[in-house]
Parts: C-alpha cells; sequence; structure tokens
C-alpha cells in the first residue's frame, strides 16, 4: 500500500519513502468515519457540469511516446514500463489520450480508461487538460491533501475507488480523478442564522451558508443542491435550489418560513455529492404563536367563546401573517362560593330578584342573560325588544331590571374583591399551566390576552409559565384589568362600571383608567370584553390591537 | 313578506315575529317596533298587568313565543337538534340561506348544552368544539351581528329556570378547560 504525506507528494522519488506510519496516521482518522468504502461512480465530483470552468477540457491529449511511460502513484495498476500509457514529469503525470487505455499488469483495462466508452462521461485521465500541453491528471493536489492513494478499480469496473496494493477499496476516501489523488472526502459545514421560528423574525429570510472543505481548505466550484421538506405541512422555501461553492468554498442560500397552523419542522436538505455525509441536514422548527384568551369569569362559556372570536377579528387585522393559534382559556371560578361558580352567584341574584313585579321575570331567564352581558338596554337583546314594545307601559319592568342589574353588580363587585384578596393560584389552573407548559415545550410562544377577572388568572398563568419554562416567550396583554399587578400593557375604559365600582368599594389598588369612551347601549355596563372594548365603533378597539400588535413583535 | 325598519318605525308585515326579530336584530337605534300605528299593542282587549302584556305581544307574535315548558330540551318535531321554537324564530328572520344554516348551527350546538352528559369529558370536549365551531360559521356569515345572533341564540336557549340551572351546571363543568379556535371552513 503506498500512500503519501504531504510533504512526499512534491517529491516523488521521496514518495516512495512515506512509509506506513502516516498511513496508519490518516487511515487511524479515516477510521472514526463510515465503514463502508466510500466508491464513487464517474463523474465523482460533477465536474463534467462545473470544474471545467477551471479545467476546460480541449482535445484528446497528445502522446508522448518517447517518454518513459511511467504513471506515477497509480502502480500497481498501471504498468511501470507500458508505452504510450502515462508518462511522468516533475510536474505531473501524462495518462493516455482518448484510444490507448491504460493497462493494468494483470492486463486489465483500468478504470478510468477513456477507451471504456460505456461509461460516460468519462473524466480526466485522458483528456483532462490543465495546461498548454499536458493532458491530464495533475499530481499535485490542492494543499493540504491528505491522503494519497491508487486509484483504480475493484470491483466493478463502473466504479472508480481508492485502492491499496491488494486492490482493496480503502473506505472512506474520495478518488479525485481531475488529480488523481484519494482525498478525504469534502467536508461540509454550515452556518445558518436560525433554527428557530420566532414571530419577530418571522419575515426575515434565514440566511444559509454552506461551507466545503477539503481537509482543510476550502473548496471551490463544488457543486450543492438544497431542497425543503416537511412531514408536518406545507414546507418554507429556499433559493437558489443549488449551485456551485465560491472562490471561499461558500454557497449563500435563503430560506422563507411558511405558513403553518401547528408545530412544523422543516428540513433543509443539503446535498454535497462529494462530501462525506451526504445529505446534510438542518431542522428549522416552528411553531405558531398561542394568542390565549382567559375570559372574566361571569362569562359563559360561549360568551367566551364569543369573546375569543371577536379577539381573532381583531388580531388577524394585525398580526402581519404572524402564525397564530387561537386558544380559550375558560375559567368561572374564585368568586369565594365553595360549590358554586361565580356565574351560579348571580343567578341566585337573579333568582330573588325576579320574584318582583308579580315574578313577571321569573321563567323568563332570557332577560338574565341579557343582563349579565350588559346587554338589557341593547335595542337587539330580548330585554330591548321587550321594552321597546311596551312602551311607556315597561316603566315599571324597567326598574325592576335596573334594580336587579344593580343587585347583579353588586355581586359581581364582592365576587371581584373576593377574588382580588385571594388570587387564584397555580393550583387552581393547573390544567391550564399543564397546556402552556406542553406549549411551551413545543416552542410555542405566547400572547395571552385577558379580560377582567381574567387578568387575575392570567397573571398566575404567566408567572408559572416563566418560572416552569424560562426561555419560554411571553407577553401578556390586560384588558379591564382590577389586578393591582399586570404582566403588560393594558387598557382600562373610564367608563368601566365594574371596575369603578371596585374603587367606590374602596378597593384603590386597581389601575387607573387609560382610554375615555363614549358610552352605548350595547353594553350598559361599559365592560364587556365584545360590547365594550371590542366595539368596532369606539376607540378601545384599535388601543387593544395596538398592544396585540407591539405583544406579537416584541416575542 | 318581511319587513324592514326605518327612522324608527316598522312597516306592516304579514308575520309579526318576522317583523319583530328584524326590527330587533337589524335596526341599533331602534326605539320601538309596532305596527307602524306607533300603538305598542292591539288596540283592543289592552291587558292590565305587565305579564298579560306580554303573554298578549307574545300570542299577537309581535314577540317570539318561545317554549317555556319544564323539559329541558323542549319541543323539537323534527328532530333536527334545533328546539322548534328557535328554529321557527331563526327560519322567519330576514337572513340569506347560508346565514340561516348558519344561526341554525349554532342553535343546535347551544341546544347540545343543555343534554350533555355532564361527567362525560369527552362528550363536553364535544360540545365545546362544536359550539366553537358554530361560533366561526356565524362570524363568517353574519359578520359584525354575529355576536348578537349568537347572545340572542344563548338566552332563548336558556330561558327557563330549568334550563338556565341545567346550563349553569354545564358551564361550571366547563371551568378550567381549554379549547382551539379551529381552522378552516366550520360550517356544517
Amino acid at each position: 500500500m503506498r500512500v503519501f504525506n504531504p510533504l512526499c507528494l512534491w517529491d516523488t522519488t521521496a514518495a516512495y519513502r512515506c512509509g506506513l506510519q502516516i498511513l496508519l496516521l490518516v487511515f487511524s482518522l479515516l477510521g472514526s468515519m463510515s465503514a463502508a468504502a466510500f466508491t464513487k461512480t464517474w463523474n465523482p465530483f460533477g465536474y463534467s457540469n462545473y470544474a471545467v470552468v477551471n479545467y476546460p477540457y480541449t482535445t484528446a491529449p497528445p502522446v508522448y511516446a518517447s517518454k518513459q511511460a511511467f504513471c506515477e502513484g497509480y502502480l500497481p495498476l498501471i504498468g511501470a514500463s507500458v508505452s504510450n500509457v502515462c508518462y511522468e514529469s516533475s510536474v505531473g503525470d501524462y495518462c493516455v489520450p482518448k484510444g490507448f487505455p491504460c493497462i493494468a499488469q494483470d492486463g486489465s483495462p483500468n478504470a478510468w480508461s477513456y477507451s471504456d466508452t460505456a461509461i460516460s462521461p468519462q473524466p480526466v485521465c485522458t483528456y483532462a487538460n490543465v495546461g498548454a500541453d499536458r493532458p491530464v491528471i495533475d499530481t499535485r493536489p490542492p494543499r493540504p491533501r491528505s491522503v494519497r492513494a491508487n486509484v483504480g478499480w475493484s470491483g466493478s469496473a463502473s466504479v472508480c475507488g481508492c485502492i491499496n496494493s491488494d486492490l482493496q477499496l480503502i473506505p472512506d476516501v474520495i478518488p479525485d480523478l481531475n488529480t488523481g489523488w484519494c482525498y478525504d472526502p469534502f467536508g461540509l459545514d454550515y452556518v445558518i442564522s436560525t433554527t428557530r421560528y420566532t414571530p419577530s423574525t418571522a419575515k426575515t429570510p434565514v440566511a444559509l451558508t454552506v461551507i466545503v472543505r477539503r481537509s482543510y481548505e476550502l473548496a471551490p466550484n463544488t457543486p450543492i443542491t438544497l431542497r425543503v421538506t416537511s412531514a408536518d405541512g406545507t414546507p418554507g422555501t429556499i433559493t437558489p435550489a443549488s449551485g456551485v461553492t465560491d472562490a471561499n468554498g461558500e454557497l449563500t442560500a435563503s430560506y422563507t418560513f411558511p405558513q403553518f397552523d401547528k408545530k412544523q419542522v422543516d428540513v433543509i436538505e443539503i446535498g454535497c455529492d462529494s462530501c462525506m455525509f451526504n445529505p446534510t441536514h438542518v431542522n428549522i422548527t416552528m411553531a405558531p404563536t398561542v394568542v390565549g384568551f382567559f375570559n372574566g369569569v361571569w362569562n359563559t362559556r360561549k360568551q367566551a367563546t364569543d369573546g375569543l372570536a371577536a379577539l381573532t377579528t381583531a388580531t388577524d387585522a394585525v398580526r402581519d401573517s404572524i402564525s397564530v393559534r387561537y386558544e380559550l382559556f375558560y375559567n368561572q371560578t374564585g368568586c369565594g362560593h365553595v360549590g358554586t361558580t361565580c356565574l351560579q352567584d348571580l343567578a341566585e341574584v337573579f333568582i330573588q330578584r325576579s320574584q318582583q313585579l308579580d315574578g313577571v321575570l321569573s321563567n323568563r331567564w332570557e332577560h338574565f342573560w341579557d343582563l349579565v352581558g350588559g346587554r338589557h338596554t341593547a335595542p337587539q337583546s330580548s330585554t330591548g325588544g321587550l321594552l321597546g314594545l311596551l312602551g311607556n307601559a315597561s316603566t315599571a319592568l324597567v326598574q325592576l331590571l335596573d334594580s336587579i342589574f344593580n343587585a347583579l353588580l353588586a355581586q359581581v363587585f364582592a365576587g371581584y374583591a373576593q377574588m382580588l384578596s385571594s388570587p387564584p393560584t397555580g393550583a387552581d389552573m393547573a390544567t391550564h399551566i399543564s397546556k402552556l407548559q406542553a406549549y411551551a415545550d413545543q416552542d410555542y410562544s405566547f400572547v395571552l390576552i385577558a379580560h377582567s377577572q381574567g387578568n387575575l388568572f392570567v397573571n398566575t398563568a404567566y408567572d408559572n409559565l416563566r418560572s416552569s419554562r424560562p426561555n419560554s416567550s411571553a407577553k401578556v396583554v390586560h384588558i379591564a384589568p382590577a389586578s393591582p399587578t399586570t404582566r403588560g400593557d393594558y387598557v382600562l375604559a373610564d367608563i368601566d362600571l365594574v371596575i369603578n365600582g371596585l374603587r367606590v368599594q374602596g378597593i384603590t389598588s386597581v389601575p387607573s383608567a387609560n382610554i375615555s369612551l363614549p358610552t352605548s347601549r350595547a353594553d350598559a355596563s361599559g365592560h364587556t370584553l365584545v360590547g365594550t372594548y371590542l366595539d368596532a365603533s369606539r376607540a378601545a378597539l384599535g388601543w387593544v390591537q395596538n398592544m396585540i400588535k407591539a405583544a406579537i413583535a416584541a416575542l | 313578506m318581511l319587513t324592514t325598519c326605518r327612522s324608527h318605525i316598522c312597516h306592516a308585515t304579514t308575520w309579526r315575529a318576522a317583523q319583530w326579530a328584524a326590527c330587533s336584530l337589524l335596526t341599533l337605534n331602534l326605539v320601538a317596533c309596532g305596527d307602524g300605528s306607533g300603538a305598542s299593542a292591539p288596540a283592543t282587549d289592552v291587558p292590565t298587568t305587565l305579564k298579560a302584556q306580554i303573554t298578549q305581544l307574545e300570542s299577537s307574535g309581535a314577540l317570539p313565543a318561545l317554549d317555556r315548558s319544564s323539559s329541558i330540551a323542549g319541543p323539537d318535531v323534527n328532530n333536527n337538534g334545533v328546539r322548534d321554537d328557535i328554529e321557527a324564530y331563526i327560519t322567519h328572520l330576514p337572513l340569506t340561506p347560508a346565514q340561516q344554516r348558519a344561526a341554525l348551527q349554532d342553535a343546535k350546538a347551544t341546544q347540545m348544552t343543555l343534554t350533555v352528559d355532564l361527567t362525560d369529558k369527552v362528550a363536553l370536549q364535544k360540545v365545546g368544539d362544536a359550539l366553537m365551531a358554530s361560533t366561526k360559521c356565524l362570524g363568517k356569515n353574519l359578520d359584525e351581528n354575529s355576536s348578537e345572533m349568537s347572545s340572542r341564540i344563548e338566552s332563548m336557549t336558556a330561558n327557563t329556570s330549568e334550563r338556565a340551572k341545567r346550563y349553569l351546571e354545564y358551564n361550571a363543568a366547563r371551568s378550567g378547560s381549554s379549547t382551539s379556535w379551529p381552522n378552516g371552513d366550520t360550517c356544517e
């Protein structure tokens, strides 16, 4: 087995003295690689397409019949004294022109023989031209070089490999027919600006630089292919899809995130035909932003869903194609009465009050739902419609409804005060926290939006999320908060009867109102999410949207 | 023939419930809906009590006559999952066919909240998903009026003591749950 170290390469005489030590060193290094023989078909580096840029093939090389036939480095396959086959000079070896196959010592055609026309295109040996009169394999490899072994064939005539003196293929070494040398496989490396999607950088293409090295040298003109696949959905795009490395051995590309609605992993496949680990894969993980809504505890599940629907509309208008996933985190507890929900507490008030006026409302609960929703003065509501039809006859009913509404508000104040004095704990909302943590574990980011008492829940959820998943990215948007502390920006209207009522009750720790709104019959309370804060005809909607937009941008 | 409301006055119609519904749903600044004469109720046999007045409005069709039986599910003769009185209300609203289907889908999903087994978490989640789907479908078809329609259907569905109690229990059972907003077209 003949192997040359880099120093040997410049001295063909000394090359023969280069010994086993270097061979062992090199192959001990290579031994960590794949044990499979690294063989290449003809056109091993694709340089029929690319390397011609630097090595323009011209015509069949001339034959230097007068020179000593010797194909240094290819022994023993090529006979040392076969005429008109290979030649040696101080700068390189010359191989046979078309029609003059190299002949191995055993008489079989050499694998790189140009005459082997069954294999096309055939590189080098016979028709590479690196100079005016030197057709061939330039035996001076790029520096630094690694292993030099014999290029020849073993087994299949269509395979060119690096073989040892026993005609055995050397594992993990690449034959370069352009130089006649065997090399370590090309090494592929890459630099990528990010492998994780974040909303704040979602529109910025991911910069990918592919770097190819041969041994320790950068490898220019190396063909690279790029492809994106995903098992989860429509993958993003990468451009260019193919190219060659530049003079610095680099190819730059950019990847653009796709639209997605659940966790998705895109795989960028970097193909480098000459590289050891071919192809190389880069995973891009992405997950939407969870826009989570924490409702006020006097909302029914349907009302909370309606609130989420309004938030989707408000958010979709400002999220600027950022992928989001909307989620309702429904809560109805915490008002202090064991065994009953906050809404059931309100129902008790209605049951008591509806007995008045000869029980006119006792079995007309549609008015209860209107009152709870603050819609009882809205003409579109059941209650508003009834009052309109009754006209002047409705005075007594109006008074009754007002008294019930006030009683309900009083209950709301009491329940709210209870919640403020004893906010929900992590244990109270373990299911929601677990859900958030599961999302965080999948790289989801969060914009948590809370309304009314939901702000107390969101504070607890946010604190638990940040403590248990400190690397998670989360922002909070508070709407109509009464909580003494907030975790993000908030909006609170001056007409909010519920929050104002808390102040009257002596609870002064509530935030200050920061927006002035006109009253509306659509929401007598000035407090509901859809009726007031997301009302398209009033300014709070834009305020909320700006907060959501800022929160997304900050993730 | 249905009607429209202009200048706070609703014009004559052949079906007063439709008139009432159209007025109440479509006129934001509506003060009063009547028969166009300015009277709130028929001129004859004016009832003397508030209860009687409301009953008369219902029997006359000026107000939708909701079922107020003690049955939680209420009548559903055609077995389509929507209570008959609510179905009648929806089908007489001046809605496009797609809007009407969306409203009926929401009514059906809301009705499911009264009949679902509250101990069956899988069933509860299915109802929750159905409500999400119907809410999204309403929004797609009724735009800014969807919230009003959703609220109206809810209040009409849980309109008696028994139904309200059951509905409160349903909501209590859902406390602590989380549900994702559905993707795609959720209309049935």
